[in-house]
């Protein structure tokens, strides 16, 4: 159960508040579901109830969070004990370096009898899907990989109050399905509450039971799943159902519908990128992260690679960046001073900042790549991914989405000939995506930029790119337009969702409840 | 360069979980017989004895049944050891090109590369959650086997970043040095992360834990160490 009262928090460092007078309750077996979009306050909710932000920030916090006749405000050590908290970079939450150690180590400190904690690993791992990871050493682990493990971790403490930031953020869909459906059995029979925190609302509408809308850190809205309606969702800021998107996206002003810039695969298209007989293995790995792959990419193309984790998306877009070398086969990369024209968006973003403020960041970057009006540029690029309220805030404050459209403002301000994006839409809220979409369409039409986009998002592919490539378990099985990927009828037996098909219609739920 | 010296040491500080004697050896003892090891290159001062020693190299490398991390450990320090040879050369104080200076030279490499590349071995081929079981059953405190266990962890993590970040950069025509900004940044983050993961693992809130790991078996373990007492012996013999 979790009460909480009048919570208001401010960070030492912030002139504003970053929760406001929050007051929510969940009965012991529900899941209350939190959207609101990048910066609502969400994660600094879930670190209050965790009894992170007494014990680990400063800053001014008042209200009462009580989970299981305890308030963790007053008492937060005792917050462990209860409430289990996976947050949204699986990467930090990993302490150890296996699999099986990471998920034996919270049972391990809370001093229980080894045959238990087996037990309790053996079925967390199985509950999160992360069963043949077991015998796995955490370097090997893609994203989506870690974030399973770290959830099977928390999971292993049987807490009586899980919160799970963004939990399927890097897994994917048809497996996100599953995790969720699990989660709400776990809910039931364990009588644990759940607090989710999600961007996407197709997969936890179903299971939900309240959800609360957050905005500039206060609850906007808040209602049972059961009783809302579509105007609620489309009159408040959280998630829509991408089927209202078309639409909207279509009649954008200057924003031409896909099939007009379409590239479609020919023999005598020229090709930007080509690769041949690729191999790589990541040191100390049994297994090659990529076989034998062969691509070839049209220049001006929008290629998206797809695939479950693991797969090699990641991995592939690295080697074409540079920053890995395979251990076999050929990379071609063609086309005049090309090298200072490809821009690279790290999948972790904080790694490509080197200023201390976003503007200063890609004016910085403008300067550096000689462009004739830096100043100017840079605020097209803030502009264009609505970063120009947080301009001159420090970029270690801004929260992971808005750190992610950075380092694409950043990336993007060079016009880049190809453009290279690891997981872009990771932890960027709805809006953000539609707006990303919009950005990379209209500089790939005016720069004439060939992106290359890894992603599990099918739904976010589909609207940008003409061609994709299936990635599964390191090789490519399948490449042509997209259009024709999506009518494949194995596409989810490769762990892909198709956004029109696969999950759950937020319109369907609403009509058949 | 630097970059792929930064690669290398990543990919020899990388844990393997193989299944080989070396892995499977009691931990213990394995590291006992570092120390020995350690002890005897110190002592040894002649051509034979250093002979006689780069011989752990050879049982090491059988055991872990895996030539490939010889390899990978070896170009770890393959440029830092030259780089001392070549100055510990010119400047030799017996000249550059006396009979002197090429057995000082030499033996200096060869002992200062059997130690890093044994160490590398022993190191990747243990797991530190089964030392810091081991250390802390042996009553070092909590905090330090942990602290073990995140270096482990988090060392190849800083390493993958700092050239994560190199690249990412340079296609920005930032120099190199500024990757410092955000490493250093996500280190720190990284670190004020972790440490809440631990304490939201709940570590360090009860006084006991459980052992969840053996420290291997006894038999590996004592085949190492009494090889290395040997040598010991041998060396301060010769």
């Amino acid at each position: 159960m979790i009460k909480i009262e009048n919570l208001w928090y401010r960070y030492g460092s912030g002139e504003r508040w970053a929760l406001k007078n929050i007051n929510l309750f969940l009965k012991p077996g529900e899941i209350g579901l939190i959207v609101g979009p990048n910066g609502s306050g969400k994660t600094t909710l879930a670190k209050a109830i965790a009894g992170i932000l007494p014990e680990f920030y400063s800053g001014e916090l008042c209200g009462k969070v009580i989970v299981n006749t305890v308030n963790v405000l007053d008492k937060p050590e005792e917050a462990f004990r209860y409430v289990g908290y996976v947050g949204e970079d699986p990467e930090v939450q990993l302490v150890t370096l296996t699999v099986k150690d990471e998920v034996m180590f919270g049972p391990s400190n809370l001093g229980l009898p080894l045959k238990e904690i087996v037990e309790r690993a053996n079925w967390a791992l199985r509950v999160s899907g992360a069963e043949n990871l077991k015998d796995r050493t955490i370097f090997e682990l893609s994203g989506g990989e870690m974030q399973k493990v770290a959830l099977a971790s928390i999971l292993a403490l049987k807490p009586k109050v899980l919160i799970l930031d963004e939990p399927t953020a890097f897994i994917e869909a048809p497996l996100a399905k599953k995790f969720y459906e699990k989660l709400r059995d776990i809910a039931k029979k364990e009588s644990i509450t759940i607090m989710l925190i999600e961007h996407k609302l197709n997969h936890v509408i179903n299971i939900a039971d309240k959800i609360f809308v957050l905005k500039n850190g206060e609850i906007v809205f808040q209602k049972n799943v059961k009783e809302l309606t579509f105007s609620d969702i489309m009159n408040n800021p959280m998630p829509k159902p991408i089927e209202t998107l078309f639409g909207k996206i279509a009649s954008k002003e200057g924003y031409e519908a896909k099939p007009l810039s379409r590239v479609v695969l020919s023999e005598n298209t020229s090709n930007i990128v080509e690769i041949e007989s690729l191999w790589y293995k990541y040191p100390r790995s049994k297994n090659y992260a990529l076989k034998n792959v062969n691509l070839k990419i049209p220049r001006e193309a929008k290629v998206g690679l797809l695939g479950p984790n693991g797969s090699g998306k990641s991995t592939l877009i690295k080697i074409i960046a540079g920053i890995i070398k395979p251990q076999r086969g050929v990379i071609r990369i063609y086309g005049e001073f090309l090298k200072a024209k490809i821009g690279y968006v790290p999948q972790n973003p904080t790694l490509s900042f080197t200023q201390p403020t976003p503007y200063k960041e890609v004016y910085e970057t403008a300067k550096k790549l000689k462009l004739a009006n830096p100043e100017y540029e840079a605020w097209k690029s803030l502009k264009m991914l609505g970063l120009e309220e947080y301009a001159e805030k420090p970029v270690l404050h801004l929260s992971y989405g808005f750190r992610r459209r950075l380092s694409i403002a950043s990336a993007l301000v060079g016009k880049p000939r190809l453009l290279l994006l690891d997981e872009p839409t990771a932890y960027l809220d709805f809006d953000g995506k539609v707006e990303l979409i919009e950005v990379l369409n209209t500089i790939a039409k005016e720069y004439k930029t060939t992106l290359i986009i890894a992603s599990h998002d099918t739904w976010f592919i589909s609207e940008i790119c003409d061609l994709a490539a299936i990635l599964h378990r390191g090789s490519i099985r399948f490449v042509g337009e997209i259009d024709s990927i999506l009518k494949l009828p194995e596409i989810e037996s490769y762990g892909i969702e198709n956004p029109f098909h696969g999950g759950v219609s937020v319109i369907d739920f609403m009509d058949t409840r | 360069m630097i970059l792929w010296i930064l690669d290398k040491i990543r990919v020899a500080l990388t844990f393997s979980q193989e299944n080989t004697p070396l892995s499977k050896a009691h931990v213990g003892f394995k590291f006992l017989s570092l120390i020995l090891f350690f002890i005897s290159i110190t002592l040894v001062d002649n051509v034979y004895g250093i002979a006689l020693i780069s011989t752990y190299l050879v049982l090491v490398t059988l055991m872990s049944k895996n030539l490939r991390i010889l390899y990978e450990s070896s170009l770890a320090v393959v440029v830092p050891i030259a780089l001392l040879g070549f100055f510990a050369w010119i400047f030799s104080p017996t000249g550059i090109f006396s009979y002197e200076t090429l057995v000082y030279v030499l033996s200096l490499v060869a002992r200062i590369y059997l130690l890093a590349v044994s160490f590398l071995i022993m190191f990747s081929t243990t797991n530190p959650s089964q030392l810091a079981c081991f250390l802390e059953k042996h009553g070092l405190p909590l905090v330090f086997s942990q602290s073990l266990i995140l270096t482990w962890r988090l060392i190849p993590l800083v390493l993958k970043d700092v050239i994560e970040s190199v690249m990412s950069i340079k296609l920005r025509k930032f120099p190199s040095t500024r990757a410092l900004i955000p490493v250093t940044a996500v280190a720190i983050e990284r670190a004020n992360m972790v440490s809440e993961t631990l304490y939201v693992k709940g570590l360090g809130f009860k006084e006991r834990r459980t052992i969840i790991s053996s420290p291997g078996i006894l038999s590996y373990g004592l085949i190492l160490t009494i090889y290395s007492l040997i040598l010991l012996v041998l060396v301060l013999i010769l």
